[in-house]
């Protein structure tokens, strides 16, 4: 037998995984439709596809406008083409300002680029603060689904992963195990010099980035270290401000059935006795834009909404069907950046 | 603006928030305290709204907690503290959305952001007059407001990460409450 027949008849024999991801789409049929009450969903993903392609068409003009607008804010932009050349500025910027202790919140696009990884070897402390990315940190997997990256695994299997961290027996109660990861996770936002974000939506006419998240540790990763670094695709740009407006709206309500996530930031250039990096991600996304047949992928808003509702997927889950990004849209995304 | 104010609040505490008032400032302080005094913090941190100064000014921050004399309680205003574990932050808003039951808070000053980041519990003071009706409202007045970070908020830190049980404070505030004001 070949090697993905193995892992698929390996992820059939996970019971627990079917079910997890079951029961989150038997949930999600509910909930979305719910949440897209009134609105007309069609019309919206019509208009954000609109949006994208006038985007994706004008890429290079976006982009200048984006640098300069951040730059006018206080940011330092780099333009990375590559994923090495990211770590790479990353890396020397670790070394110039001899950075100890790093946090970072959720993001694809360094997943994509397997930054953890590079990091490790500086010798910096590479902590992931989303309590889903944390999670599979400390079991060193990476993400099953792309919002929700830890569906695979049992409480109790996080239980076990908490308690090597605290080094005492910690119960598989998901309310005690949540404030586990607070009193944990709050040490290392405290101690961190380097804080690394992601971005969902970067406006070029004014260089604002759009941060959409649940859990609240976006913000003190952007807060609390005296450097910030937010890596984020190019193709996350959007001509205007009000342009972003239908992505915001969509979003949350796609990705998990949720009118608005909990916390939606704008971020521009540092706030005062802080350094802000901007590193925008080429990585073959400028090529992408020249294959009439596979542009249309840049259009994609990484909600996840492609595995929630694929049959495939909920049998064997993000780890089978996908390589970084899981899913329908991981098909294409691997198949491109990887 | 009274349909904007019960949409608001039905939304926010749909959103895990609770909402109270509309108060006057006397209201205000005696609400704060009884909330104040049935959650036994140590420490409170408050930032002052940029449009009311007057309403979070550090005598009447300390008023209130020599209103609460059983209880020893530190107050912090300093935005240049280097304190970091407080048990109630209390800020203003910016503006309310009526649609979600959403609050904006600007917040270009991190003293902003970590007072509402940072503790168990985020009280925020809303004058009702500032509930907008929609996000495009809103969008349009976070364009339009010269700031390096806007936030907006609806309800509590959440996460579903452990077998999508839906679970509340796990980085930023478990507990919202929003008091509206009518002055």
């Amino acid at each position: 037998m070949n090697k993905i027949k193995h892992k698929i008849n390996d992820s059939l024999k996970q019971p627990f995984l079917r079910q997890a991801l079951n029961n989150f789409a038997a949930n999600y049929l509910e909930a979305r439709p719910a949440a897209l009450a009134g609105l007309d969903f069609g019309e919206i993903q019509s208009e954000i596809s609109a949006i994208k392609d006038k985007a994706i068409k004008n890429l290079p003009e976006l982009i200048g406008s984006f640098v300069k607008q951040s730059q006018q804010a206080g940011a330092r932009v780099y333009y990375a083409s590559t994923g090495q050349s990211a770590i790479d500025y990353i890396n020397q910027l670790i070394t110039r300002k001899n950075i100890k202790r790093i946090v970072k919140s959720k993001s694809m696009t360094s997943e994509e680029i397997e930054l953890n990884r590079a990091l490790g070897k500086t010798g910096a402390e590479v902590t992931e603060t989303d309590l889903g990315e944390w999670i599979i940190q400390l079991a060193q997997q990476k993400p099953s689904h792309m919002v929700m990256p830890a569906i695979h695994l049992t409480a109790s299997e996080v239980a076990k992963l908490f308690t090597k961290v605290t080094g005492q027996e910690e119960p598989s109660d998901i309310n005690h195990l949540v404030k586990i990861a607070r009193r944990e996770l709050r040490k290392k936002f405290l101690e961190a010099d380097l804080g690394i974000i992601g971005a969902n939506i970067a406006v070029a006419e004014n260089g604002t980035l759009v941060v959409l998240t649940n859990e609240g540790n976006g913000r003190l990763v952007v807060t609390l270290p005296k450097t910030v670094i937010a890596l984020v695709g190019i193709e996350k740009l959007v001509p205007s401000f009000k342009e972003a407006e239908p992505i915001i709206k969509i979003l949350p309500r796609n990705a998990t059935g949720q009118l608005a996530t909990s916390y939606v930031s704008f971020i521009r250039g540092p706030a005062a006795h802080q350094e802000f990096h901007i590193i925008l991600l080429d990585n073959g996304r400028l090529k992408l834009r020249d294959s009439a047949d596979y542009r249309t992928v840049l259009r994609c808003l990484r909600c996840g909404a492609c595995a929630n509702v694929c049959p495939v997927y909920q049998q064997v889950g993000g780890h089978v069907f996908g390589h970084i990004y899981s899913g329908a849209i991981g098909l294409v995304l691997t198949a491109v950046y990887h | 603006m009274e349909k904007f104010v019960q949409q608001f609040s039905t939304e926010a505490v749909k959103s895990g928030a609770t909402v109270s008032g509309p108060y006057d400032l006397a209201g205000l302080m005696e609400y704060l305290r009884k909330l104040i005094a049935s959650k036994k913090p140590a420490k409170i941190a408050a930032c002052r709204p940029a449009d009311r100064p007057d309403w979070l000014s550090p005598e009447l921050i300390k008023n209130l907690a020599t209103a609460l004399p059983d209880q020893t309680i530190s107050l912090i205003t300093d935005p240049q503290t280097a304190e970091t574990d407080f048990d109630i932050g209390i800020t203003g808003c910016n503006f309310g959305i009526a649609q979600t039951g959403t609050i904006g808070l600007e917040s270009s000053n991190s003293w902003a952001r970590k007072v509402s980041a940072l503790p168990l519990i985020h009280i925020a003071i809303l004058n009702q007059s500032k509930i907008l009706e929609t996000w495009s409202e809103a969008l349009e007045l976070v364009n339009r407001t010269p700031s390096n970070y806007y936030a907006l908020i609806t309800g509590p830190s959440r996460t579903a990460d452990i077998e999508r049980v839906l679970t509340l404070g796990v980085h930023g505030p478990e507990e919202l409450h929003i008091i509206l004001t009518n002055e």
